[in-house]
């Protein structure tokens, strides 16, 4: 049953991820325009290819296979795909796709993966406290401040801070990851240095977040807060911090994995625009520049990891849900 | 029944309330649901409440442990345990009183458990708590087998056991610090008829052994016959009638205790009671209700709010 | 296919909350809230006042080299020119209304259809809930505003309402997804076994009985589908994707962006399309927050005095 379940839910991901590759491959197939020929007009325009457009435009279209039929050009990319090759880029021509996607990730993932958590860490409680009975009433003002944050789009949240602290007040750096001159003054330098390039980036994606984690924990401990087990546990005489910590946040609180691990995902390509933003060197990024050049192979291919990222999180939550909520079982329908 | 009980009938109250009234907005203002309630409970007794659901009996409970929430309030009355004003409590005070003096079982144990915890933990917590030790793995076996549940019941969560077995653990919690205490609001009335009687006579059980005074909520007459020692009568949030159980069923003095009286089935008496008859009876004692009549002595030890 | 919807069922409000006066009544659903009203002054006050404002400032003030560029507001120009000589205020007054028109098409399309296949896959279940889950479930998996990169990308000149139409393409699953679950709770519901007893035709229980249940729950879902049409689509352009032949809020303020409107200090360019635009979103929260407890009044006591 439990082997079963698994079994299913991992296969369920397969699908997932072969229904996209297969999406974007005829996608970017059958639509009009031809991502080769454009490069080649694009690199003619700005005088970088002479007059052999022709010439190079096959030259091309053979490097990338495109002058086989289109079926078998997608059977050839799944092959490849499978063993983890992503084709190469058409506007870097020699670099590996993955190549690219390898420098970026681990900006974006270190990023977001640190924002996220303190997001949800921070909205949770904001958002059980707000609900709770004995908060004050000025405490809960100011947190329902902080909630209107989740209204607003988190780039231009980004945009408002990018202004104020960069270009008004100018304490923080306006993009990139680290300084592009380097620091002095050792190991500890450089890691303030990437610190202080990244806490506007993140502060702006943990602000939105804070807010929105904040709602869904609030609705949820409302409808624990009338519930007899709270009622049952301050007749016990339990301390009140008790009572809001280990019975009404800890019953509250397994929805909202649900959702850490749904945005977690999502946030992966959310945070394009925060990138772009900020210049930061990440994922977003790098398909931003890809768009701009239809540079159609890297765009498939972050799209990809982007989609992997997103389905596997869900995988995960999945697979580790009954270990966290009692209530849940495996393959229970 | 034990002599025990018996003799307890004219010792002292250990938890006597007296004037209680509680009231819930309604409308534009509010409507009182306790209405100037007092009754006392004596050490090592049994006292059923009784009455139809809304008839207050449940709020009053509620309001003894001082769990009434708003808009519910508290209006006027005392609620003294061995003679300490819970009411009068500051929070703190409150707080360490409670389960370890007076404890619950809850109505509907279904939701009462709290759901993502062990049994063994959620019984283990008031330990910790008020004793301010960590909770033996034996002592909680031990509640637990006093109670008629196997040991490996402390390692279940509470969706993993019956309605019976849920009601057993709350049992089994509310005598964890042997409080003075207990007041069980419908203990069984969520389970069905065969788990009823073994839950009831669990309840029954633990009481005589440990010598505790019990408030038993109900609206089942046959049920508090033979668990209770004295039985209180409730209608629209007052006590109309309160005695011992063998003075209340051979002779009930108000009206509204007889009609509840004849809905209890007899297996001798098995005609039914015309309805214009019970009409009848039912519009007299919502009379003497509204009339609001103090308690007064109808018997030996057995009064009645009657002129 | 994979059960998602993991989120157990918080137990029930049982009767000991009752007694001590936790589980309140159900209050009347009230619309007029305080909220409610602040949410549609700022949504709504925007749009009317654009079109308004049509009447006193001509389209040509929008044109490309109208005036000097980037000056700073003044008499004139009471929010400055642009990087191309354009003035800020007209250009905002002529996007405000087109901005709407593709969130609310969004909005609309996604929810209308993922009503509809709530419904049907909720009340029918069988294959049509098969296809409807298979659907959303996948879905759900796919971050959509990668997908609608790429998808804008491919499709070079969208038109505004092709844009919204492909936004909704992404919205109504998880639309469709949140109604079946209501629909599944309702369908149990005595008066639904009464209708279907009686012989009513499913199209008629479904628009009767079914959909006047739903409303509230589908208002909400329709809030939270233009805002989130609204952010995915000015995101988007912000990219430079997306239509450019008409004036919209995020076309400002991608071309401020990427003309260093933000590093050259002029705020003016900027600055109004984005505050309006957070406006809007700040609105739309408000709105979807008052439609939430007017769907679970609970919610509206926690909010307050508690």
């Amino acid at each position: 049953m439990t082997l079963d379940y698994a079994l299913r839910r991992i296969a369920f991901f397969f699908v997932v991820v072969w229904i996209t590759v297969t999406a974007m491959f005829f996608l970017v197939h059958l639509a009009p325009g031809d991502p080769i020929t454009d490069q080649v007009t694009r690199m003619q325009a700005s005088g970088q290819a002479l007059s052999a457009g022709p010439e190079l435009i096959e030259e091309y279209r053979r490097q990338f296979g495109l002058d086989k039929p289109l079926l078998e050009q997608y059977v050839d990319y799944v092959k490849e795909l499978a063993q983890g090759n992503l084709g190469y880029s058409v506007t870097n021509f020699p670099t590996r796709v993955t190549t690219l996607i390898g420098d970026a990730l681990p900006w974006t993932l270190g990023l977001l993966a640190t924002a996220m958590v303190l997001s949800w860490v921070v909205g949770s409680l904001l958002g059980g406290l707000m609900a709770w009975r004995s908060t004050p009433a000025f405490a809960r003002g100011l947190m329902s401040s902080v909630m209107l944050f989740a209204a607003i789009p988190y780039y231009l949240v980004a945009l408002l801070l990018l202004y104020v602290f960069a270009y008004e007040l100018q304490i923080l750096p306006t993009g990139g990851a680290r300084d592009p001159l380097g620091t002095s003054g050792g190991p500890f330098a450089a890691v303030l240095d990437t610190f202080e390039h990244a806490l506007l980036p993140g502060l702006s994606i943990v602000l939105a977040f804070t807010g929105f984690f904040m709602l869904g924990m609030r609705s949820m401990m409302v409808s624990v807060l009338g519930s007899d087990h709270l009622l049952l546990a301050e007749a016990k005489g339990l301390p009140e911090r008790r009572i809001f910590l280990r019975y009404a946040m800890r019953t509250a609180i397994l929805p909202q994995v649900t959702t850490l691990a749904i945005y977690m995902g999502y946030v992966v390509s959310g945070s394009i625009l925060v990138e772009v933003l900020f210049s930061y060197p990440g994922l977003g990024k790098v398909l931003v520049s890809a768009v701009d050049a239809r540079d159609y192979p890297v765009i498939q291919g972050v799209v990809l990891m982007m989609v992997v990222t997103t389905a596997g999180a869900l995988l995960i939550l999945d697979l580790l849900y009954p270990l966290i909520d009692p209530r849940i079982r495996y393959g229970r329908d | 029944m034990a002599d025990a009980t018996v003799t307890s009938a004219t010792g002292t109250a250990v938890l006597s309330v007296d004037g209680l009234s509680v009231s819930y907005p309604a409308g534009g203002g509010r409507r009182t649901v306790v209405d100037d309630v007092g009754f006392e409970l004596r050490r090592g007794e049994m006292l059923g409440l009784v009455g139809e659901s809304g008839s207050g009996k449940s709020t009053t409970a509620m309001s003894v442990l001082g769990l009434i929430k708003p808009p519910g309030r508290v209006d006027s009355g005392s609620v003294l345990l061995d003679g300490v004003d819970l009411r009068a409590l500051g929070g703190e005070q409150l707080r360490r009183r409670r389960w370890s003096e007076i404890s619950l079982v809850p109505q509907g144990a279904m939701s009462a458990l709290n759901p993502v915890m062990r049994v063994g933990a959620q019984i283990a917590d008031v330990i910790e708590v008020h004793e301010r030790r960590r909770a033996s793995g034996r002592r909680i076996d031990e509640l637990l087998a006093s109670v008629g549940l196997p040991v490996r019941t402390a390692r279940l969560y509470p969706h993993e056991l019956s309605g019976g077995m849920k009601q057993r653990v709350c049992i089994a919690m509310a005598i964890a610090l042997n409080p003075k205490v207990m007041v069980a609001d419908e203990p069984t009335s969520a389970l069905d008829v065969i788990v009823q009687k073994a839950v009831a006579e669990t309840l029954k059980d633990v009481q005589q052994r440990l010598g505790m005074a019990v408030v038993i909520i109900g609206h089942d007459m046959a049920l508090q016959a033979q668990l209770a020692d004295r039985v209180g009568v409730m209608c629209r949030g007052r006590l109309v009638e309160i005695g011992p159980v063998r003075s209340i069923f051979r002779s009930p003095a108000h009206p509204y205790t007889r009609l509840l009286l004849q809905a209890v089935p007899s297996l001798r008496q098995r005609e039914w009671y015309p309805a214009a008859a019970t009409q009848a009876l039912r519009d007299e004692a919502l009379a003497l209700v509204a009339a609001r009549h103090p308690l007064a002595e109808v018997g030996p030890d057995h009064k009645a709010a009657m002129p | 296919m994979a059960e998602t919807d993991l989120t157990p069922v918080a137990s029930p409000a049982g009767t000991l909350a009752e007694a001590a006066g936790i589980a309140r009544p159900r209050e009347p659903r009230r619309w007029r809230s305080p909220q409610l009203v602040l949410g549609l002054l700022l949504f709504l006050s925007p749009l009317i006042l654009s079109l308004l404002a049509r009447l006193l400032v001509g389209q040509e003030d929008t044109e490309i080299f109208a005036f000097d560029p980037k000056t700073k507001p003044s008499a004139d120009h009471l929010l400055g020119t642009d990087g191309s000589g354009r003035d800020v205020l007209a250009v905002m007054i002529y996007s405000t209304a087109p901005t709407f028109q593709m969130a609310i098409v969004a909005g609309l399309a996604g929810t209308v259809v993922g009503t509809a296949a709530g419904i049907v896959s909720g009340y029918f279940r069988g294959p049509a809930d098969t296809a409807v889950r298979g659907i959303s479930d996948v879905m759900l998996g796919i971050p959509a505003f990668a997908m609608l990169i790429l998808v804008a990308a491919v499709m070079g000149d969208l038109s505004l309402i092709g844009l919204a139409l492909v936004i909704a393409l992404f919205s109504w699953p998880l639309v469709a997804r949140a109604v079946r679950s209501q629909v599944l709770t309702l369908r149990e519901q005595p008066f639904v076994t009464i209708s279907r007893l009686s012989n009513r035709s499913a199209a008629s229980i479904m628009t009767f009985e079914l959909l006047p249940n739903l409303v509230t729950f589908v208002t909400a879902m329709f809030v939270g589908a233009i805002s989130g049409a609204l952010a995915i689509a000015i995101g988007l352009q912000l990219i430079g994707l997306g239509p450019i032949d008409t004036q919209t809020l995020g076309l400002a303020l991608q071309n401020a962006l990427s003309a260093g409107a933000l590093s050259q200090g002029l705020w003016w360019w900027w600055l109004p399309p984005a505050a309006l635009l957070i406006l809007f979103f700040l609105g739309l929260f408000l709105v979807s927050l008052a439609v939430d407890e007017i769907a679970n009044p609970r919610l509206r006591k926690a909010g307050r005095n508690g």
